[in-house]
């Protein structure tokens, strides 16, 4: 049985994390800012998932690729132009907000009424048109553009710049994500059609309009987390699946269509990585998070903060 | 091995060409003719004697990886195939089989397990390959041979690394030129600790990092076992899994155990996240090493890694540089597909077609038994590969089989062990 093995595993990884809690080992400290930069960048990858979910129950299958078309946005720029990947950001912020647009008028308001499963076939569909585009465009191979920023020191822990900007950006990406839906008409707009899409048509609502204008900050918001990934880590066209597959466990940990569920849910999964990783065997934690996943769907379906059934 | 495992379908096969034959040779009016035959399916191509001395096309059947992650790879793999059949071509085609000239062809098994076994089927039913060869990931590997072994077609790996694809499945239509995972982890638990030991560095210590599937696993069981006996002590150890986001967690328990060398297992893009995340906790290990990984051997990752990655050792297979034959590869390559050639693998699928060429001298004929027999019986020394001459132990692997260390220097992979082969002295 694995479950035993893995409970032990769990029982002996957590007595270790005592003793080293209790010794106040350093490396806490290092893991503790690994866990923080991770669960950062992990929550905006879910950010824009959460949001096109919340407002118009579409599970977007096609949002890991959306995140990977962001990176390589950046790197289209920076190796085409010479712009510096950080200065490209924005670039990669506009265009998939354009794209976003284009594939909710194209793609999902044509089947926005359709069963799941149709919106289950078109966004996987699409992500694989992704895939085999930027194959196509920039080859299999890796890349890397990393920005030899270099490190803060913080009580002999190294926090790796490119990395701190990467949460900075996520974290303020998030409050003006946070603002626009709270302090302007759109954002009111927004959520009233994702409280009652019946009620906002009735008050005069574009609908419609507020559906793609929601799919494309969801994709800016996907392109902003791929942007940010590259100032510090290598990429390659295959890497969209396992940010989407940890997206979706982020959203559903913190509750489909919450923001701050997202940032939790982000941080959450960020820490099981980083702490699991260095004291689990092997990569027990990946199994960490998955059970996690299945408990909280068992115990609150709703997940953290939502308010729906899942 | 066992020999008991072919299908109907080959079997139906050889009832259908047997009547063939008999229903020709019934309205000839002629009862000669030994019955061998081309058992090709429908690719190659012949001038219709059935004692297979007059094909005119022999088909080698590449189930390679030409999408994908593994895709420039697999491309170049079979790019490699086609020179080397158009080389052997160039010289006079199979002499034994009259000048018969060889056709390399590819299909893409996107790397994926799924397609092994159905472009495995595609290249022998639709394609009439006579032999074999793929497929570099070990999972799709293990699903092909077992198509092939079905059909009676003798499959050749060119690249796979994992154990278990030759040993323990008793597959008689097998064989595999590159040191299988148990050889290359070997071959770097024999050859890093004489390097340091002839340089006075010592090596007494390892933290290992290793992708956590059955390709990383075979590595790191053989590590485990090896480098003990080899003076070697690993004190640390962690897995990843593929397309994992981040490897700081990992480089940190490294620089924890501060070992004399780190030994890194794994692909490409992990290797270049790896070497990004030891500089994110600000560590160099002493010796920085890696074994079947293209982190130090493949010029593209190399770049994407930068000056990081000089000095760093890793082993896999390579060309022999000593041979005029390698230099011509290059050259013809480079000629023929506008780009240099920058991918070791490309070397075994070379080789591969060197070993095809050899097996059809030696069975005169294009039936795959007596292929496959052939293949047991010769010794291939005209090959470009940086080890002896390839040759078939019982259970399919290559008895002179041989994975030399290179060195990252001035950021280029330069063999520099075993002495025989090396391009350069190593630098530590």
């Amino acid at each position: 049985m694995v479950l035993p093995l893995i409970i032990d595993d769990v029982v002996s990884a957590v007595s270790e994390f005592a003793g080293d809690v209790v010794e106040l080992d350093p490396v806490l400290l290092q893991l503790t800012v690994f866990a923080l930069l991770l669960g950062g960048v992990f929550a905006l990858a879910a950010l824009g998932l959460t949001m096109i979910f919340g407002v118009m129950d579409v599970v977007n299958f096609a949002h890991g690729m959306l995140i990977v078309t962001g990176m390589y946005v950046v790197f289209f720029v920076h190796t085409t132009f010479g712009v510096n990947p950080l200065f490209a950001l924005p670039v990669a912020v506009v265009a998939l907000f354009a794209l976003g647009v284009v594939i909710s008028v194209a793609t999902i308001e044509p089947i926005i009424e359709a069963p799941e499963e149709n919106q289950f076939i078109v966004t996987l569909g699409l992500s694989f048109i992704l895939l085999a585009l930027i194959q196509i465009q920039f080859s299999p191979d890796p890349r890397s553009i990393v920005l030899d920023l270099g490190r803060y020191q913080l009580g002999g822990a190294q926090i790796p710049k490119g990395q701190a900007y990467a949460l900075v950006i996520a974290v303020v990406a998030m409050g003006a994500l946070w603002l626009f839906l709270q302090r302007t008409e759109l954002g009111t707009a927004i959520r009233a059609t994702a409280d009652n899409r019946e009620g906002a048509w009735y008050v005069g609502i574009d609908v419609p309009n507020v559906d793609h204008l929601t799919v494309g900050l969801g994709s800016a918001m996907a392109g902003l987390a791929g942007a940010a990934i590259v100032i510090f880590s290598p990429f390659d066209p295959f890497i969209g699946e396992s940010y989407l597959v940890k997206a979706f466990v982020i959203v559903v940990l913190g509750g489909l269509g919450s923001l701050p569920g997202a940032f939790v849910g982000g941080l959450i999964v960020g820490f099981i990585q980083v702490f699991g990783g260095f004291y689990l065997p092997g990569t027990t934690n990946e199994i960490v998070i998955f059970l996690l996943f299945i408990l909280l769907l068992y115990l609150k379906p709703t997940g953290l903060f939502g308010e729906r059934e899942v | 091995m066992i020999n008991d495992s072919k299908t109907p379908l080959r079997s139906r096969r050889n009832y259908l060409k047997a009547v063939g034959v008999g229903v020709a040779a019934g309205l000839a009016g002629c009862t000669g003719g030994d019955g061998g035959g081309n058992d090709s399916g429908n690719g190659g191509t012949n001038t219709g004697s059935s004692n297979g001395g007059a094909v005119e096309e022999v088909v080698i059947g590449a189930n390679h990886p030409l999408s994908g992650f593994l895709g420039r790879s697999g491309q170049a793999m079979t790019n490699a195939g086609k020179l080397a059949a158009m080389h052997v071509n160039e010289a006079g085609g199979i002499e034994a089989l009259d000048g018969a000239t060889l056709k390399f062809v590819s299909r893409d098994n996107k790397g994926s397990q799924e397609e092994g076994a159905p472009v495995e089927q595609q290249l022998i039913e639709e394609d009439g390959a006579h032999i074999l060869t793929g497929c570099f990931s070990s999972p799709v590997t293990l699903a092909a041979t077992q198509v092939a072994e079905r059909a009676g077609i003798p499959h050749v790996i060119d690249v796979s690394v994992a154990n278990s694809i030759l040993q323990g499945r008793g597959l008689n239509y097998a064989y595999r030129i590159q040191t299988p995972a148990s050889g290359m982890a070997g071959d770097y638990a024999r050859f890093m600790p004489e390097i340091t030991a002839a340089s006075g560095v010592p090596m007494k210590t390892a933290s290992l990092v290793y992708l956590d599937n059955a390709f990383g696993q075979s590595i790191r069981e053989t590590l485990a076992t090896d480098l003990p006996e080899n003076g070697v002590e690993l004190v640390e150890e962690s897995a990843y899994t593929f397309g994992q986001e981040s490897m700081d967690t990992e480089a940190t328990r490294v620089k924890q155990a501060n070992a004399d060398a780190f030994i890194f297992v794994g692909y490409g893009g992990g290797g270049i996240r790896m070497m990004q995340s030891l500089q994110n906790v600000d560590y160099r290990p002493p010796l920085l090493t890696g074994t079947s990984t293209p982190t130090f051997t493949d010029d593209d990752v190399i770049a994407q890694i930068g000056k990081f990655a000089n000095g760093g050792f890793g082993n896999n297979y390579e060309f022999d540089y000593n041979k005029e034959e390698t230099d011509k590869i290059f050259a013809d390559y480079r000629r023929e597909y506008g780009k240099p050639l920058g991918v070791t693998h490309t070397v075994m699928t070379y080789s591969m077609v060197k070993v095809a060429q050899a097996a059809l001298e030696e069975a005169g004929s294009v039936d795959p038994d007596d292929i496959n027999e052939a293949l047991k019986r010769i010794t291939v020394e005209d090959h470009p590969a940086a080890m002896g001459p390839i040759e078939f132990k019982e259970n399919g692997e290559n008895k002179n089989a041989l994975s030399p260390m290179l060195q990252v220097q001035n950021l280029d992979a330069q063999l520099v062990w075993p002495e025989k082969y090396a391009q350069t002295a190593p630098k530590l």
